[in-house]
């Protein structure tokens, strides 16, 4: 087990720690795209201030147009959907369709009907970004697609593995479950390790087992395979016999009352057929958002002749218990209930598993530092050299290409094309960057020069800040902007962490290589 | 919310300060005897005081998030309480206090 849990983990914790670090800050993905989108923030002000007292358009004559719309332009598919606007959403009227599996959205005007621009693309005013979601897009995508899917799918079975071998490898689980022991080098490596998995322990299960569960039916597609429905079947749409659509508010109105919720979206299926099924779904209010984990809304769904086929009461799901259970997996690993209570000690699990990772990583080598274990015949210098080297850029290295994404962030020209795709450039580079300078460096000094690298980011990006867009930290709390007040602290705390580890270790250390101590590397707090 | 969560965290730390110190290394780091007083007590007490966390927990949340909440809870104090264990075990003296009076004995020092 010893082995399983040594060398499985070896070949994992690099991609692991990366999938760690970056879904830590997607945990925080929405505060991270307040702060790079500084343009947006009076407009977000103005907007949630109007969108309350707005005057609404006409629903009845919304709903019309969007109807006119979709039979006009859009030849009767699987699936039309239609939102008009409503007191949470604005004033805005947005159709969606299913064309040849792909969904596809028109912007319309809710008094005159016409084809408008999204007013919500502000692509063109202020920085272009991924913003927080470049996080989340590298945490369970690698930024490749349906192949870095299946790769996290890997590491993230590879974690569940060396979890469970790490726990019957831990023969000391319960009497050793409150030891740190700092500043004894091994010792202490080992300890943290342990103490960072074990006392977070129910939280790195329940995030790879949510984790391989969120796409289970791609990993596993036998059941979608055998069940056609779900894959969406095609609907053969003969136009000669199509029935006309009803009028929508009336439904509107019903959905209402049954649903309990404002009206946000009316569906219909199969539009025209004579099996049509046209459904509302409703709003969930703040409150309720927090308080349910699946953060589904209410649903009713009625035949076109208006009788009531389904209800479905908001945070339940329709398809089955084994449908509601993976949703809810999937809901307890995004963390969109409870609000910042559960997003924070997501963080602060997330962070425990990111130390985890990189201790572990760190101890192989450390324990291989004294006394080679030769495991790779007259190669295991070079490979040792090796590990050490991604030891450092997978650690430190992506440490400081997150926070170097917060810088680009600033200091890249607003105007240039496909800006958003130079901000993640940035981050890959600088993180190639310091894969190369820890090949090049020592492994001592190469450690201290990037963890110093990386402070000096963290500690100056307030500054940064204000020269680039002339907003900082004791303003944004004097406004009450804790979204990017909160950023801007959690950096400047990781960067003393980091400084103050390094500075320690300058006292303590000798002139000879040694890594630096659990807590030099615990703070790995990355980029927020 | 802000009280409850705290009282959850206040438990959940109490809980594992009663577990840590049921065993007779912390004990020495804490009280500098290493018995405690009665192991199992102590145990029991942990174990209860971490139970009773839940409550608060479920008084901010309906118990679903509660749960997720409350095993968030648990690990921050379960992490407060090594941290604390290693660099200032002395801060632990007075978390015993609630359940039992301070530890007069002198037996069995090491």
């Amino acid at each position: 087990m010893a082995w399983l849990h040594t060398w499985g983990g070896l070949w994992f914790c690099w991609l692991l720690y990366a999938i760690f670090l970056t879904g830590t800050l997607a945990v925080m993905e929405e505060p991270i795209t307040h702060w790079m989108t500084p343009e947006h923030h009076a407009e977000e002000a103005r907007q949630a201030a109007v969108v309350k007292t707005a005057p609404l358009a006409d629903r009845p004559r919304s709903l019309a147009h969007a109807v006119a719309y979709l039979q006009r332009e859009q030849p009767p598919g699987e699936m039309w959907e239609i939102w008009p606007g409503s007191a949470r959403h604005g004033n805005d009227l947005t159709v969606y369709w299913m064309e040849k599996g792909a969904y596809i959205a028109r912007h319309l005007d809710p008094l005159s009907g016409k084809v408008i621009a999204d007013p919500h693309d502000d692509h063109d005013a202020g920085r272009a970004t991924l913003g927080g979601h470049h996080f989340v897009d590298f945490h369970y995508t690698l930024h490749a697609g349906t192949i870095g899917l299946w790769i996290v799918g890997a590491a993230t079975l590879a974690m569940l593995v060396t979890l469970v071998s790490g726990v019957i490898t831990h023969k000391r689980i319960f009497r050793d479950f409150f030891t740190f022991r700092a500043s004894k080098g091994q010792r202490s490596w080992l300890d943290g390790h342990t103490a960072a998995g074990v006392l977070s322990l129910p939280f790195q299960f329940m995030i790879a087992l949510t984790g391989i569960f969120f796409y289970g039916n791609m990993y596993m597609p036998a059941a979608t395979w055998a069940e056609p429905a779900m894959g969406g079947a095609r609907v053969e749409a003969s136009s000669a016999s199509l029935l006309a659509i009803p009028d929508l508010e009336p439904f509107a109105r019903r959905g209402e009352t049954l649903m309990k919720q404002d009206l946000r979206a009316i569906v219909i299926d199969k539009p025209g057929q004579p099996d049509m099924r046209i459904s509302t779904y409703g709003w969930n209010d703040d409150e309720e958002r927090q308080e349910r984990l699946v953060g589904t809304t209410a649903m009713v769904s009625f035949s076109a002749d208006g009788k009531v086929l389904e209800t479905r009461p908001a945070g339940k799901m329709a398809g089955g218990s084994a449908t509601y259970a993976i949703a809810t997996l999937a809901a307890l690993h995004m963390a969109e209930f409870g609000g910042f209570t559960v997003k924070w000690l997501y963080f602060i699990g997330g962070l425990a598993g990111t130390a985890m990772m990189g201790t572990g990583a760190i101890l192989f080598m450390v324990k291989r530092r004294g006394r080679a274990a030769n495991e790779f015949g007259r190669a295991t210098p070079q490979v040792y050299r090796l590990i050490e080297a991604l030891n450092i850029a997978a650690i430190a290295g992506l440490a400081v290409a997150s926070i170097a994404y917060l810088w680009a962030n600033r200091l890249i020209a607003t105007d240039i094309a496909h800006r958003e795709d130079w901000e993640v450039g940035v981050f890959f580079v600088v993180w190639l960057m310091a894969f190369s300078h820890a090949l090049i460096r020592s492994p001592g000094p190469a450690w201290r020069e990037q963890w110093t690298f990386f402070a000096f980011l963290c500690l100056a990006l307030p500054l940064v800040n204000l020269l680039t867009v002339g907003d900082m930290l004791p303003m944004e709390v004097v406004r009450g902007d804790w979204e990017s007040a909160g950023l801007e602290l959690v950096a400047l705390v990781c960067g003393a962490a980091s400084w103050w580890a390094l500075h320690r270790l300058k006292r303590r250390t000798t002139a000879s290589m040694r890594a630096p101590s659990v807590r030099d590397v615990a703070p790995v707090a990355g980029g927020e | 919310m802000l009280a409850w969560l705290l009282s959850s965290l206040w438990l959940a730390l109490l809980g594992f300060a009663q577990l840590g110190l049921s065993m007779p290394r912390h004990h020495r780091d804490v009280f500098g005897t290493a018995s405690p007083p009665s192991a199992w007590l102590s145990r029991l007490a942990g174990f209860a005081f971490l139970g009773v966390a839940l409550a608060p927990c479920a008084r901010a949340f309906p118990l679903s998030v509660a749960i997720v909440v409350w095993f968030g809870m648990l690990m921050v104090a379960a992490f407060l309480v090594v941290a604390s264990l290693s660099w200032r075990p002395r801060l632990l003296r007075w978390m015993r206090y609630p359940t039992f009076p301070p530890c007069k004995m002198k037996t069995r020092d090491r």
